[in-house]
């Protein structure tokens, strides 16, 4: 420095009085505070634990329920019910369609000529037998 | 006058750690406070460092191996401290060097507890502004007048650069004096 005596090496500073008295005991406060603090910390967490493992049993239970039903079951069911599913969705397009029309296209669609099929004459008769008994086929016949 | 190995082994011994760790505070709390306070010029910002100090060497001293020496493991946990303090500081200022110089001016021109005439404040001004390392190997050297030797092992930089340090930090101050002459 240019001129030392100018600027002097003494502390220009100062403390509140008797600032240096208290701090060993303000340490020690803050110290025992922060001890007693954790092991509250640490009771509060020993008295959470047992919750904590219940609660954890409850959810990996839940997931090993939980997850076959949603992820395996489903895909076995799909195989069995596979057909019945399609028929269902069958019928209900079918139902869908007539729904949609009017009395003269449903008339329509009854009436129309589709080319009748050639049938023998023992396939008509068993046909129109099918729902009568003995004696009103015999009753027919003498008619 | 207990030595640093008597309180040493009182600090490794259970029965006698608290009473070892008071007397270690009685030792050292002025020097390390005037070393934070220098650091970070406000006495309340020095109080809370110190304590932060101290209460980190409670925590650590099982963990202290003795080869570093205690003086200058001390003096090492209250520069990171106080070191650790300015960055957040500085963060909340949006990391701008020269806002931290600007606050550390601040600081010494608002003191209640700066008892220097004109001519220390402004020389404790130019020190404000001069860079973070710089500062505290400047003050070290300066006020508390601790060997490069010892610097070394605190600051974790080599002798050399300590000097260049200083040497720049000196040459700082002569310009900023001279300018506001």
């Amino acid at each position: 420095m240019t001129d030392n005596s100018k600027y002097s090496r003494e502390n220009p500073f100062d403390v509140p009085e008797g600032y240096f008295d208290m701090v060993e005991d303000r340490i020690e406060e803050r110290i025992m505070a922060e001890e007693s603090e954790s092991t509250r910390g640490q009771k509060l967490i020993r008295m959470v634990m047992p919750i904590l493992g219940l609660a954890a049993s409850f959810a990996l239970a839940f997931l090993l329920i939980y997850y076959p039903v949603t992820k395996i079951l489903p895909k076995y069911t799909a195989g069995t019910t596979g057909q019945q599913s399609e028929k269902t969705k069958l019928d209900e397009e079918l139902l869908t369609d007539y729904g949609y029309l009017d009395e003269n296209t449903f008339f329509l669609a009854l009436t129309s000529k589709e080319e009748p099929a050639d049938f023998e004459s023992d396939e008509v008769l068993s046909f129109l037998t099918s729902e009568l008994d003995d004696y009103e086929v015999y009753a027919e016949i003498i008619n | 006058m207990i030595n640093e190995e008597q309180l040493l082994a009182g600090l490794k011994d259970e029965s006698t750690k608290k009473d070892a760790f008071r007397m270690l505070v009685t030792t050292y709390k002025q020097r390390l406070y005037w070393h934070i306070r220098k650091i970070v010029l406000n006495h309340d910002d020095a109080d809370d460092i110190l304590q932060n100090s101290f209460v980190k060497v409670w925590r650590n001293i099982d963990s202290f191996r003795s080869e570093s020496g205690l003086y200058t493991w001390l003096y090492r946990i209250a520069t990171n401290e106080s070191l650790t303090f300015l960055n957040q500081k500085k963060k909340k200022m949006f990391g701008m060097d020269e806002e931290i110089n600007d606050y550390l001016v601040e600081n010494i021109q608002s003191d209640p507890y700066f008892n220097g005439d004109d001519i220390q404040r402004k020389l404790q001004e130019a020190i404000a502004r001069l860079p973070e390392k710089q500062r505290i190997v400047f003050n070290m050297r300066y006020y508390d007048d601790i060997k490069y030797q010892d610097m070394e092992k605190i600051l974790d930089t080599s002798a050399g650069a300590l000097k260049a340090s200083f040497h720049h930090a000196v040459k700082k101050i002569e310009d900023y004096l001279k300018s506001t002459d």
